[in-house]
Parts: structure tokens; sequence; C-alpha cells
């Protein structure tokens, strides 16, 4: 008897973990993979004019559009995140070091102050900045004495960019913080006693360890950076538009919803594959920390 | 000849002083353990000796040769520390190759010795292990490759032992003993565990509140330690509080608690009426009747309070009339089995049995120092 109510114990106890999937599971399915399917599916439809139904009918040509027409938004779209991913690296990764070697007692308030800025929203901080960039500020008119009349910030790539930059920030910084503050730093002690300078034993031991981090950064910069329209919009110009510009005026003013359902596919899957790539290529699987 | 040398080492922390007055010779190959309480600056006088600190005054030596404020990279000294600090993302061999690397040797070179240090700590074969996939000991021994690669000066060792259990931490120090002369290097080991320091050591020194107490070979810290922190410290003593009455030659006759005793002056001139201390270790008391090695030292009465068998031993636990706890281990010819609990003894000691330890006691510690089941039961 007793070793009855134990074996159905047991076969209980195998389906637990699976019960408690579910509601991720099902959250998934229906949040996730029914929207996407959905999407799909639009994007391979026809909506002959603005105000039609559109009809399911295979049309990949939404998609040869995608790459024909809209083939140098994406490429701008995917240097400008990119660039904007290297720039948060450089500023973030050097501030994070800092809090977390020096940060001392103070560390979790500067952790703190770094997440401030959302507690504004994301698209007044971003108008605010376009306010700041503007011609007429202080800022640039001083500038323009320095660099001539036609100096402008607003409406270049590099308000893009570093709109794009300064809104994702803390998304690099965190994980980065959180890597090195793993870190065991008398490791470089170790390193230092072995003949080692402090820049070769951070280039090889601190640097490798952080690099997890430095990757979850990426990813969280990289990703939404490259299917932002936000600061695209209103930083930027008709000629510094990205990709998500595009999707956003194709469903929202155009209700072109096809064209906008294919780029949106597209942006998915090159992102995916380039985040494939970019994994293969830091192997955070060495890094077990 | 002397590759190290800490001379007057002094080190404060704000007001409090870490290191005070602290010199020590260390000769070529020896190997010198710091042993000590917790506290007392054994990490501290390493970390001044590999660089990672600065001592307020007093000086380094190494080679003769005073070195000044030369950072740990370039000093070339070999550390291991208590927690490994192995690089955890390179493996055995590359945690290894570290320091050739530093150096610029050729790849080729590289390779080879950092095959021969895992092959002389007895890693072959897991060369390719990151430290995560190594048992506690296993990194041990990379941590302890990785610092000898470069052939340092002197390999300081911080508690390498400490976190492993007793039976790997005897391989170990068997080990350690074998590597050291098969290198030749000067081990610096810091240890608080006196019975690691007395079978693995040249010399201890004896560290309290940041001053060596003694410094001298495991046999004359044993026999004849310098003070009674050092007595208790190394192995389990019996101390008594006496006052010298006479001294004849070799032999000085003390008066103690519950009578009159005799030792030998060692070489040293006692003036009558001094306090000392007088110690006796638990394999030289036996009870009377029992064989004794030469001519008597004196003798206490005593009521037995406890007997435990301890396999070649059996400790006995007697308490004087004076209420001063002792402790004895008889061995069979001191026939243990005449003894019960509770039935009063008379404790007898040598003359060589007991030793004078020229300084007076705390008459709060006399009798038996509780090392022994302190140190051995954690
Ligand atoms: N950075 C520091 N700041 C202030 N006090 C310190 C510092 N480092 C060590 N100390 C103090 O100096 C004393 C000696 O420390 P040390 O680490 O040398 O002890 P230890 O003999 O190695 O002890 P243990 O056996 O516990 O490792 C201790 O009382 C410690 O509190
Ligand atoms: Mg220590």
């Amino acid at each position: 008897m007793a070793a009855d109510d134990d074996t159905k114990g047991l076969r209980k106890g195998r389906f637990a973990p699976y019960g408690l999937l579910s509601p991720g599971v099902i959250w998934l399915l229906l949040f996730f993979l029914v929207p996407v399917a959905i999407l799909f599916k639009a994007s391979l439809s026809t909506k002959p004019s603005r105000f039609a139904t559109p009809t399911f009918d295979w049309a990949w040509g939404n998609y040869s559009s995608a790459f024909s027409q809209y083939g140098s938004v994406f490429v701008r779209s995917f240097v400008y995140a990119g660039t904007a991913t290297v720039l948060a690296i450089l500023i973030g990764y050097p501030l994070a070091y800092w809090i977390a070697t020096r940060g001392g007692r103070w560390k979790n308030l500067l952790i703190g102050l770094v997440v401030v800025p959302f507690f504004t929203s994301y698209l007044i901080r971003t108008i605010a900045w376009s306010s700041i960039l503007a011609d007429e500020n202080p800022l640039v008119t001083t500038l323009q004495q320095v660099f001539g009349s036609d100096f402008r910030i607003l409406a270049t790539p590099w308000a893009v960019i570093g709109g794009l930059t300064y809104n994702f920030m803390s998304f690099m910084i965190l994980p980065i913080y959180v890597s090195l503050e793993k870190i065991d730093f008398r490791l470089t002690e170790a390193a230092a006693d072995l003949g080692s300078t402090t820049w070769g034993a951070f280039r090889k031991v601190v640097l490798p360890l952080s690099l997890p981090g430095v990757f979850a950064g990426s990813l969280l910069v990289f990703i939404p950076a490259a299917g932002d329209y936000l600061n695209a919009r209103y930083l930027g110009s008709p000629k510094t538009s990205m990709i998500g510009t595009v999707v956003q005026n194709k469903f929202l003013v155009q209700f072109d919803y096809p064209q906008a359902a294919a780029l949106s596919i597209v942006l998915m899957v090159i992102i995916t594959a380039m985040v494939l790539v970019y994994s293969k290529f830091l192997g955070t699987e060495g890094l077990a920390v | 000849m002397t590759t190290v040398r800490v001379e007057k080492i002094r080190k404060t922390y704000g007001d409090f002083v870490a290191l005070e007055g602290l010199t020590l010779d260390m000769a070529e190959g020896e190997f010198v353990s710091f042993l000590g309480p917790s506290g007392c600056g054994k990490t501290t006088a390493l970390r001044i000796v590999a660089g990672f600190e600065f001592a307020d005054s007093g000086s380094v030596l190494i080679d003769g040769d005073e070195i000044g404020p030369v950072p740990p990279n370039r000093r070339n000294m070999g550390m291991v520390f208590q927690n490994y600090s192995l690089f955890p993302n390179m493996t055995a061999a590359d945690n290894v190759a570290f320091g050739l690397r530093v150096r610029k040797q050729p790849a080729e070179k590289v390779r080879r010795r950092a095959t021969e240090m895992l092959e002389l700590v007895g890693l072959s074969g897991k060369e390719g292990n990151f430290p995560h996939q190594m048992s506690g000991g296993q990194q041990q021994r990379v941590a302890l490759a990785r610092a000898l690669v470069n052939m340092p000066k002197a390999l300081l060792l911080d508690e390498p032992l400490g976190a492993l259990d007793l039976k790997l931490r005897q391989v170990m120090q068997l080990e350690l003993k074998r590597i050291q002369r098969e290198v030749g290097i000067t081990f610096i080991f810091v240890t608080h565990d006196q019975e690691e320091a007395l079978t693995m050591s040249d010399r201890i020194a004896v560290m309290t509140q940041g001053r060596t107490d003694q410094i001298g070979t495991p046999t004359e810290i044993y026999h004849r330690p310098a003070t009674a922190f050092v007595a208790g410290f190394i192995g389990t003593a019996n101390l008594l509080p006496v006052t010298v009455r006479g001294q004849e030659g070799d032999q000085v006759t003390v008066d103690g608690p519950g009578g009159r005793y005799f030792a030998r002056a060692e070489g040293r001139t006692y003036q009558v009426g001094s306090s000392v201390t007088l110690m006796v270790r638990p394999e030289r008391l036996v009870p009377s009747g029992a064989p004794l090695h030469g001519a008597a030292g004196g003798s206490i009465e005593a009521t037995v309070t406890s007997l435990v068998f301890q396999g070649p031993v059996v400790r006995c636990q007697v308490q004087t009339a004076a209420g001063v706890d002792l402790v004895a281990h008889l061995g069979p010819e001191d026939d243990p089995s005449s003894l019960s609990v509770g039935s009063p003894v008379r404790m007898t000691w040598s003359i060589d049995g007991a030793y004078l330890v020229p300084e007076a006691l705390d008459s709060g510690l006399a009798g038996v120092t509780q090392m022994e089941d302190d140190e051995t039961g954690a």
C-alpha cells in the first residue's frame, strides 16, 4: 500500500513541472505565436485600396518590395543601432566598472541613479532632447559660432544615434554591472603576483569574465534600437528614417497592413539571425562563471 | 643563504597595529611557517612580502637587497591564495601558463612548462579542465603549479589547505613537502593549525598580536617554548605558576602549588624569588609507580576526573587540590587500567620531562591548555 502511494506521488510529481510551466506556455501561445501567425498571414495578403479588407493570396511581392524599396532603410537602421550599441558599451562599461569597483557603500545608490531616467516617459525624454538639440537652443547657437552657421545637431544621423544611445544606456549598464559585481577582484592580485600589469590583468581576466554582461547588454540595446521609431521621428529627418518609422507609418497612417507586416517579419528574421551569429561569435558557453 | 628577510616591520590600519617589529630571516630552500591565532597578522605579513601592502616602517630584503615600494608584478614572489583565486575563464593549463605568457615566453616553451608543472603537482590529463570542473584539492594543485611556474624567489602560501577536509589536507601536506624538495624554493607557509606547522616546517614563527613570540625548529618550539603562549599554542601543555628557590649549576629548584619541583636551567640564570612557568607535556606526566625516564622532577596530588580511550593513548584528566586541571597521555606501560574516575592519584614527572618557561604565568592560565580539543575537534 505504502509503496503504491509512493509511486503515485512520484508519478504526480513528474507532471508538476509541466503544470507549473503551463501558464507561461499558454501566455506565449496566446500573445506571441498567435500574433506572429496573424502577422505572417497579413504579410502574404493583398489590400487593393486604403480601406479594403486584406485578402490572403500568397502575395510574396510584399517581401520583394520590402527589400527593393526599403533595403537602404534596413541598412541604415542596423548601422544606427549598431553604432548606438558600440557607443553604449564605450560609455556604459567604464561607468559600470567604476561603480562596481569604486562604488563602495554608494553602489546601490549609484545604480539607482542609472535607472532614474526611467521615471520619466521615454517619449517625453526624447521630445525634451529634441528641444535641447534644436537649432535655436543656446547650446547649438554657441556651437554654431565655432563650426559655422549651418552647423546643426537636430535632424542629423548623430542626433538619432545619440538619442538611441541615451535612451537604451541603462540596458547596457545594468547587465555589465551585474557581471562585474560577480567577479572576485582578488583575481587581479593573483595576476599581478604572476607578473601581469594592471591593464594585462583587466584584459585577460576581468574583461573576459564580464563579457556575458556585455553580450546581454548589446542584445538589450541593439534589438529595441533596431526597431525603434521614436528617436528617428523626433530627433531625425526623413533622410534619417529607420525601419520602425516606416512600419509605424505603414500601419497607422497608410493602413498598408500587408507591407507593414512583411517589413516587421523581415526585421524579426534579420535580428534573430544577427543574434545567433553574435552569440556564436562571443561564445558564452565557455564563460560559465 | 638568506632569500627573504623582513626587518622590524610595523604596519598599522588606522589606530590598529597589525604588525609590530616583525623580524625574520628565511633561508634558501627553507620551509618556514607563520603560526598564530586568527587576526595576529599572518596574512598581513605575507602580503607585505608579496608587495600587495607596504609596511609603515621596516624593510623587506630579497637576496640581501632592500626592495622599496616595488609592486607585486615586479617582485617575482609566488603566491597561493587561501581561496585559490584561479582564473575561472581559463583551463588548468592556461592558468599555469599565465605567468609565462605575461613574460612573453615562446609558445612552445609555455606549453612544455605548463605540462611539466601540472605533472609535478600530479595533474597530468587535467590540462583542459576549467576550475569549476575540478575538486578543491585539484584546484589547490593548479594554484600551486601556477605560482611555481616562474620559479619565484619564494612561494607564499596563505592557509592553502584551510578549505580541504582532514584526509585531503594530510595528503596535500606530504605533497607540498615533496614539491618543495623537488623545486628547492623557499616556502613561507601561513597556518593556524599547529599540527600542520609541526609536521611540515623547517622552522616555525609563532606570532601573537603582530609580533613573533618565538622562531625556531618544531622541536625547539615544542620542547623549549619561549613563552607560556607558545607552550599552550603548540600542542597541549600543563602549565604551573612557580617561584624560583635556588639554582645549582644546571638544576633549578622551584616552589609551586603542591610542592617543590626541579627543572633544568638550560643555560639560563634564574633570580631567586622570580616567578616563572613550569611546563610538563601530557606524555611526560604519569601516575606514580609508572616508569620515569631519569631523575624525578616533582609530583602533585590530584583526583582523576576523566579517562578517555584515544587509541594509542588514554587521555587522563586530573584535578589538583588547588583546583588546577592537568592532562596526561598514558601509554600501556603507564598502566592506565589501574586508575578510575574519582580515585586519588599522585602524578609525577622526570626532571627532563619538565621545562621552565622564563615568564610569569597569569594565575588564570594555570593547568592544561585546551588547544588540543579546540584544534583537532574543528
Ligand atoms: N585592510 C584592513 N583594514 C583594517 N584592518 C585590517 C585590514 N586588514 C587586516 N586588518 C586587521 O589586521 C589584523 C591582522 O589581519 P590578518 O589578516 O593579517 O590576520 P591573520 O593572522 O591572517 O588572521 P586569519 O588567521 O584569521 O587569517 C586583524 O585584526 C585585522 O582585523
Ligand atoms: Mg589570514
